[in-house]
Parts: C-alpha cells; structure tokens; sequence
C-alpha cells in the first residue's frame, strides 16, 4: 500500500519522490530565505554591536559584555550606574524592528514579562526603543542556562528533581495570571549560584485573559489573536503536537507537555524522539517517574497533567518516598493486575533479582522433588524462591509502560516467562538425574558407590552454599536404594529413566504453554484493544436507522471498505482498526455522524505517531477496516481519501467516489457512477443501465473493465486515455489515443452510449454484462 | 540581486541562447542542448498527459528536441523572448498542433538528439499520482521539481567532490526545516565534528543551497530580473 509521508517542516503530504527526502514546497521558501525570519535574521545577518556601540544608546549603563545572543537578538551583562546594579540588557537586531510584527512580539513580551514577579521567573525592569532598536532590561542571574548544564555533561536525576518543581512553580504561577510561555527549553531556563531556577523569554507568550477581555470590550476584533494564525511559534523538540498543528488553540498545557520533553532530557540526556522508551529503562531512577514524565508528554493535552503544580506535587511525593527496593518493589507489582514493566527499578536490578530467583527457584524445586521435609527455614525458603521467581518472570515480560508495546517484545516477554518456568522444572530434572546417576553409581559399587553418592549429592550444594542443608538428603540416601528392585536395577534408577523424557516434554510443553499464556495475560486491553493475530485490534459495531435512500459518506480511511446493499433499513457499521501498536490503534478515532437522510463516517487519523517533528507513518500506524451494510437504494456519495481498496456490492443508488489508492471494485451497480483520481484498477459490473444514467471516470491510474448489459443506454464519460480501449461492442466508435475532449460516440448494442474520458492511466475495456437485467425504461443515448 | 548573481549572468545558458545571433552560437548551441538534456522529462509528462501512449510521446519528445536543436533553428529561437520554461511549452504546442496533422499515417523516427531514458521516463511518469492537472500543469510541476531535483543534486555532488557527501546527508534536512530543529549534538558525534563545526556548515548549506537555486534558476530565465519572479512563479506553481 503506498505511504504517504507529510513534510516534517510544513506538515504538507509529500507525494513526489525524489530530491531526497526534501519537501519541494520548502524547498522553494528556502530559496526565499524566509523560512525562519527569527533565526536568519540573527544568524545571517544580525551582528551584535559592540558593548562600547552600546554605550552611546545607554548613557546610564556600563556595558560589562555579550553575553550571548539568542534567537531574537543579543543578551548584554550591564551595570546600571544610578542604582548600581547588575543587569541584564536585551537587544533586538535593528532590522527586525522595522517589521512591524516583531515590533509587536516584543512589546508584548515586555508587558507579559512586566506582569510576572516571582522569583522562578526573570524580572524584567524596563523597556523601550532606542534609536530605533528595542531593548530591555532584566534581572540578571548569575549562573548557567539549563542548555549549558545538559551540555556540558549531565544533569544528575538528584538535580532534575530539584529543578524541575521550581519549574513548575513559575509556571502555576504565570498560567494562574493566563499568560503561556509557549517556548519553553534548556535555554530559557536559568539557574543561578545558588541552585535557584529562573524563567526567561517569555517572549512568545500569548496574554489570553488580555485578549479576551479587550476582545470583550471591543476594542480588539474577534479572531485577532496576538499570534498570527497559521504561524508556529516555538521550538519544535519541546512543542507539544498541537502547537504544530493548532497553533491558535493552544493553552497553558503547551508548557506542560514542553516541561515533560525537558524533564525526559534531565533525566536520561536525550530528547524523547520517535519511539522512546520511559527514562527508567534508560537510568537508574524510580519507576514512578515514568508516569509523571511520560503523562507530562501526553499527546492529548486533556490527558496531560492539568496544572503545572500538580507536576511539582508529584515530583515531591515521589523524592519523599523513596521506592523500597528489590524485593518488596516486586511484591508490590504482583498487587498490579496491569504488571507493569517498570516495576523493576531498572535492568541493574533485573540481573541480581533474576539470579535470585533463578537460585531459589532450582532450590525449591527440588526440595519439591525430593519430596523430604527439611526444617521448616528450607521449606519457606523453597516457597519463597517459586514465588519470586513467578513474579520475576510475570514482570520480565514487558506489556505495559508506556502503551503500545510493540508486538516482539510481548511474544519476547512469553518466551522468557517460559524459559524461566522451563529452567524451573529442569531444576527437578537435574535432580533427578543426580539421583539417577546416584543409584547407578551405587548399583554397580556396593560400599564404594557410598562414598562418590555422598561426594555428588554434596557437590551441588557445596555450590550453591546451602551443603550443610543436605546433610540429611545424603543420609538418606541408603534408605532409597532399599526402595527395592527391578531386574537388577534400583526401582529409582528405573524413575529416573522414565523422568527425564518427561521433564524434557514438560519443558516443551511448558516453554509453548508459557509463551502462549503471556501472550494473552500481556496485552494490553486498553480502550478495548486487544492483541489478535499478531496485532493490536480495536473493533466496533454499530447500528443507526437510515432512510431507504439515504446518503452514506465515507472519508479518510486508511484501509478497506466493503459496502453491502441489503433490504433492510438500517446502516449497520463494523469497523476493525488494527496495527502493530496500541498506540496507533489507540490514535485512530471514528467519528460518525448519524442523521435521518444521511451518515457521515470519518475516520480522525493520528496526524502524528511519535509526537514531535517526525512524520506520522502509515506503515506504523493503524489501518480500519470497514464492513458497511446500507439499504439497497442509498446513495453512496463521497466516498473520499481511501487508502485501500473499495468492494461494492448490490447497491443501486448512485455510485461516487474520489481519491482512492486501490482497487474498485462495483458489482450489481445499477445507477450513476462517478470515480474520480482512482490509483488502481476500476471493476465494474452494472447490472441495469436503461434510464440515461451515467458513468463518469476520470484521473485513473489503472485498468478499467466497465461491464454493461447489452442495451445498455448511457452516458459514460472518461478524459486523457493513456491506454488502449478496448470494446465487445463493434458499433462503439472508441480509439485509441484520442485527444482531450473528443466525444466519441458508439451504439452498445440496441442501446446507445456517449464516451468521454479523461486521464487514465491504462486500458479501458467495455464488455457485456451478461447477468445484467435487461433494461426496462431505456431511453434513447444522447 | 547580489553581485555574484549578476556575474552568474554573463554566462547563464538560455541568455546564451537567446544572444546567439551576436554571439558564438556553437557554445549557445551547446548551451541549449544542456538545458533540453535537464530539462526533457517535464516535457514528456505534458506529451504523456496530453494523451499519447509512450512510445509515441518518446517519439514526439525526441522529435521535438531534434527540431529546436537544429543549428539554423537556432537564429529563430534567438528572436524569442521571456523564459525557457515557456518557450519550451509554447514551442511544444506547436510541434505537436503540426506533427498531429502529419502524424497517425506513417510511424515517426525521430533522430536522437538528446538521451531520454524511455524506460526510465515511463517508469517515472507511471509512478505519479493520479491527479487532476491539466497538461499545462502537469508540465509546469514537472519543471519546478525538476528543478529542484538538479539543484539538490548538484549540491549534493559537490559536497561529495569534496568528500563531505556524508555531511550533505546528515544535514541535508536543515535546507527546509527549522535549522534550530537540527539535532546537532547527535549529528555531531555521527560525523566527529564539533556542534560549533556543524552550526557554521549548516549555515553555509543554506547559502550554498539558496545560491544554487538562483543560479539554476538564472540559466533558464532571460534577465537577471526575472529571477525573483520566477522563484514566485515556481512557488506557486507548487503550492497550487
């Protein structure tokens, strides 16, 4: 199926191949050099004067240095004279204060800024213009730019635990006061000497309460936003999915969702690009971080933390509560219906926790085995090693964390499980082999044999540290070889032989049991998606009344469509969304429509699967299938951007549809027809063209096979062949290679038929429909 | 229009074309037979679109190019005025309004002037969304991508003359994204640079890349005026 990528630039569907990989369309606005007027401006031409430059403009100041320059200009350290403070001077490029746009940004990053006084967020002083450059002074802080911090090594998760609630608080702050900061990242974020985090740039930030109350009073028209429509404000690493693609609507859960890409960074050094996994996979840091990072970066904002301090508030509980370790961290996820894969702190203390387990695991089974009972110690011991080494495996399967687990690693998740369950019974096995070979050893060396039985039992356990616990097994020993005989041999020397095959089937067994017994208890059944197959399924049903003639509208399905006519009068919609990953099938939303005279069903596709600046990939996402049971005589108008082939069975009503990449096929069609920029071949059988319907084909990349009964007595239209026509009819006039336009005229039988077509792409075929009915009210062709 | 640009002109190819009456037309002939080598594909789109089968549209391009490729032609093309791209439509038209009525009897030979890759051009021209363009369209997409397509590769040529074809790839993304979107720190390490390094080469991709448009552009427009409006032109014709 093809795959549409979307530019990851200016979020347009790419269709051409070539120039690799580059969009065209931003291709050309580069040629402008006007793709990014921020960072060209200082980049290209922007060159910061120099601080004794400066000095003319601010007779008050003593310019001390640059301390860098940003996107929007340069930042200086300064030294008001008068009050005899340092501060900090910003400057905007004198060119981009002509523009009357950045005029108005920086005005109102002033005036939001003039709003705020907290002390997570950069005072700002004063504003102004001065020979034509804006400029402002802010507080200066003394420190490092969290950017300079994650650069210049790592920040340790300790310090990200301690920044991030100040973070926080600056933004419960600012949000309380309806101002968004809009562009939160590494270089707005301060830290000064002493640790403490302060707030800059609020630059970009949007005053909604302002806004509305001007827009209330009039003075500001509706719909005038601070923030151009269309025009994306921000860095696109930490900006949430909306603001790329609604920039207009977005709220104060932009921040949020850019405070949780930061938080990620702290903690694991990376950015949360593409198929991420949670920072405790990464890091050795509490799994309960996972959570609060990863809802931070939901891409639905309603499914984000709400408020900036319900962040802090959790960050807080978390650092106040350490995690218990080991094993009471894992009896507590045997409480987690859902096993989390986190539950295990990190894949440091996967390894001792498995060995752990793995140890007495083999323990307990053969205490088990050898059926004796030890000191009560030994007996809880074994029990305990069963049971952690069950939870150790149920939480080395991974299901869950962040949702969406691909299918690999599930079906992984089941084969540990079994290989564990597996090294479990083969811990009876080499038990019983022991014993096997013991009792041999004893048949053929009388006295001897004692002695090497007392030295292999005692081998193992000597190994493995509990020796002394053995002594009684060793003991006991004689006692086993008087169980009795059989052909000379030991009856436990005979057990042992029919035991170890078993133990071998019983791995099998065990390992395909185990995998299959994961597999079901790993999925992940989260808003009814379950895992089927080899992927994740969502499935719905549903049943609207609809008027005999009703209209059904189909779009923006990436899957296939099968249409059924039947005699009742209901719409009966099955829709299956399956993919590789929940997350995707979790994306895929069907809104539905129902009206008395017409249906829309219309599928909502993730415009972005991996939340950033990578493009949604249908091959990664989900696909929906639909199976759409309509009245016979609906209409199936709009029927539009399908990704996949389209059947159409025994419905007589008009016919229509556009933008299809698959194969059409139409049977039993008996009324108008229209299929427009079609991708595929085009089957269709009409069962009765009498009564001066038409059929309209256009833009087709593919075969056409029109099927038509014999008297058939339409209008069928076609633009630019670039195939041949072929017809069973002798008395069509069709060529080959006719030019735009050009009418042709034919008689299909006793009928007649008028034939226009245009772009297609392949071979066009008339033939008779000889299952078609004959024709009741035909009327004479055109 | 910057100094260099202007320098560009002197030599651009369609200018030399269009001066060949006063100047060495051997060279403006080589001039055009560049540009028709670049620019044959967009024709045979606006030939497939038109209507005919591959291989008459193979036929009918290669005739076409045969005819404006004729020496003493060369003196007629000199009287034209305005872009190539329009010439080449406008001068397509009429080929094809007089071939149209000789045409259908006797199957076409044309000599071939220029190598047009037929299989190669079906291929491309079969993998093209269905759409609903006219021909004129078709033919005007064509070019701007086609244009687009040479200007990319040739800058990615010349970054691989240089043995930097590896730095080309990893930043290749920064012509028409964000450039601050550019995982530096990442591509960095990937190519043992310093981010420092790499912010100042992706800087000069930018420029080299914007220059390289201007100058493919500037071959096939007559004044150095036109450059801007043909830049506008193609943008629309892409967004359109």
């Amino acid at each position: 199926m093809p795959t549409e990528r979307t530019c990851p630039t200016c979020g347009k569907p790419m269709t051409e191949s070539g120039l690799m990989g580059l969009c065209p369309d931003c291709l050309l606005k580069a040629g402008f050099g006007t793709i990014d007027t921020r960072g060209e401006a200082a980049g290209s031409g922007f060159v910061p004067p120099a601080p004794e430059e400066l000095a003319r403009y601010f007779p008050d100041l003593e310019i001390l240095g640059l301390l860098g320059r940003g996107g929007m200009g340069a930042v200086y350290k300064a030294r008001q004279k008068r009050l005899d403070r340092l501060v900090a001077l910003k400057i905007l490029p004198s060119g981009v204060g002509q523009d009357p746009s950045f005029a108005e940004r920086f005005e109102r990053e002033a005036k939001a800024l003039a709003q705020l006084h907290h002390p997570n967020i950069v005072t700002l002083y004063d504003s102004g213009q001065a020979d034509g450059m804006f400029y402002f002074f802010m507080e200066f802080v003394d420190g490092v730019t969290l950017r300079q911090l994650l650069d210049s090594g790592h920040v340790s998760p300790k310090e990200a635990l301690a920044i991030v609630p100040q973070i926080c608080d600056a933004l419960q702050f600012a949000h309380d006061r309806g101002i968004i900061h809009r562009d939160i990242k590494p270089e707005n974020i301060l830290i000064n000497k002493d640790g403490q985090v302060k707030i800059a740039d609020f630059g970009v930030a949007k005053i909604v309460g302002r806004e509305l109350s001007e827009a209330a009073g009039g003075r500001v028209a509706a719909g005038a936003g601070q923030t151009e429509a269309g025009k994306v404000i921000g860095t696109p690493q930490y900006m949430a999915p909306e603001q790329l693609s609604r920039p207009v609507e977005v709220d104060h859960r932009a921040d949020i969702y850019a405070l949780g890409v930061v938080f990620y960074q702290m903690l694991t050094g990376e950015l949360p690009v593409g198929r991420f996994e949670p920072p405790s996979r990464k890091v050795h840091i509490d799994v309960r971080l996972d959570e609060v990072v990863l809802r931070a970066m939901e891409k639905q904002p309603d499914l984000r933390y709400q408020q900036a301090s319900e962040i802090k508030t959790e960050v807080e509980t978390i650092v106040s509560t350490p995690a218990a370790a080991g094993i009471a961290a894992m009896g507590g996820a045997v409480a987690q219906p859902a096993f989390h894969a986190g539950a295990l702190e990190s894949d440091k203390t996967i390894l001792p926790a498995f060995l752990l387990a793995t140890f007495f695991g083999v323990f307990g089974a053969h205490r088990f085995y050898a059926g004796k009972i030890g000191t009560a110690f030994l007996q809880l011991g074994a029990l305990f090693g069963c049971v952690v080494l069950i939870i150790v495996c149920a939480n080395l399967a991974p299901g869950s964390g962040s949702t969406g687990e691909p299918i690999f690693r599930i079906v992984l998740g089941g084969i540990t499980f079994g290989i564990l369950l597996g090294a479990f019974i083969c811990g009876c096995g080499i038990w019983a082999a022991i014993d096997w070979v013991l009792i041999l050893c004893r048949a053929f060396t009388d006295g001897e044999g004692r002695r090497i039985a007392r030295w292999v039992r005692a081998a193992p356990g000597a190994v493995s540290g509990v020796a002394p616990s053995y002594g009684h097994n060793v003991a006991s020993a004689p006692a086993a070889g008087t169980a009795g005989s059989l052909g000379g041999r030991s009856l436990w020397a005979v057990a042992g032989i029919i035991l170890i095959p078993i133990v071998i089937v019983a791995l099998l067994a065990v390992l395909l049991v185990g995998s299959m017994f994961t597999y079901q208890v790993k999925s992940v059944p989260m808003d009814g998606i379950v895992q089927q197959g080899g992927e994740f399924r969502k499935e719905a049903t549903q049943t609207f009344p609809m008027k005999p003639d009703g209209r059904l509208s189909v779009g923006n399905v990436n899957g296939r469509i099968d249409i059924e006519g039947t005699t009742g009068n209901t719409i009966v919609i099955h829709s299956v969304i399956h993919g590789t990953t929940s997350d995707g099938v979790g994306l895929v939303k069907i809104d539905i429509d129902p009206r008395p005279d017409e249906i829309t069903v219309h599928t909502e596709e993730p415009s972005r699967q991996n939340g950033f600046h990578w493009p949604w990939s249908r091959e990664e996402g989900a696909t929906v299938d639909y199976t759409i049971q309509v009245p016979e005589h609906a209409r199936l108008d709009r029927i539009v951007s399908v990704n996949g082939p389209i059947d159409i069975e025994k419905v007589a009503g008009v016919i229509e549809a556009t933008s299809v990449n698959g194969e059409i096929k139409v049977e039993d069609a008996a009324s108008d027809l229209k299929l427009s920029t079609v991708n595929g071949r085009i089957n269709a059988a009409m069962s009765e063209l009498g009564g001066g319907q038409s059929v309209e084909l256009s833009e087709v990349n593919g075969e056409i096979a029109l099927m038509v009964p014999d008297d058939a007595s339409a209008t069928f239209m076609a633009s630019t062949v670039n195939g041949g026509v072929g017809s069973e009819f002798p008395a069509l006039n069709v060529t080959k290679n006719f030019p735009i336009g050009s009418n042709l005229s034919g008689s299909l039988g006793s009928g007649s038929a008028k034939v226009k077509a245009s772009s297609v792409n392949g071979e066009i075929s008339f033939g008779r429909n000889t299952a078609a009915r004959p024709a009741t009210a035909a009327s004479p062709g055109p | 229009m910057t100094e260099q640009n202007r320098n560009i002109f002197v030599t651009t190819r369609w200018t030399q074309v269009l001066h060949a009456a006063q100047s060495d037309t051997t060279s403006a002939h080589a001039a055009l037979e560049q540009l028709c080598q670049a620019y044959w594909y967009p024709l045979y789109a606006y030939v497939r679109r038109r209507g005919y089968a591959p291989p008459d549209a193979e036929d009918l391009t290669q005739g076409f190019f045969a005819r404006i490729l004729k020496l003493n032609s060369l003196a007629q093309v000199g009287r034209e005025k305005g872009k190539f791209r329009t010439f080449l439509l406008a001068s397509m038209n009429h080929y094809l309004a007089d071939e149209w009525d000789r045409a259908s009897a006797q199957k076409r030979s044309a000599p071939r002037t220029i190598s047009l890759d037929a299989a190669m051009a079906e291929g491309r021209y079969a993998n093209e969304p269905a759409d609903r363009l006219t021909p004129d369209r078709v033919f005007e997409r064509r070019w701007a991508l086609t244009l687009l397509e040479n200007v990319v590769q040739r800058l990615c040529g010349e970054y691989k003359a240089a043995g930097q074809g590896a730095l080309f790839m990893e930043t290749r993304f920064a012509i028409t994204g964000d450039k601050n979107a550019v995982p530096y720190g990442e591509i960095a390490v990937r190519l043992g640079m310093t981010e420092e390094a790499l912010r100042v080469a992706v800087h000069r991709l930018r420029q080299r890349y914007r220059r390289a448009l201007h100058e493919e552009i500037a071959q096939t427009v007559a004044d150095e005026s036109e450059v801007a409006e043909e830049l506008n032109c193609l943008r629309q014709i892409l967004s359109g």
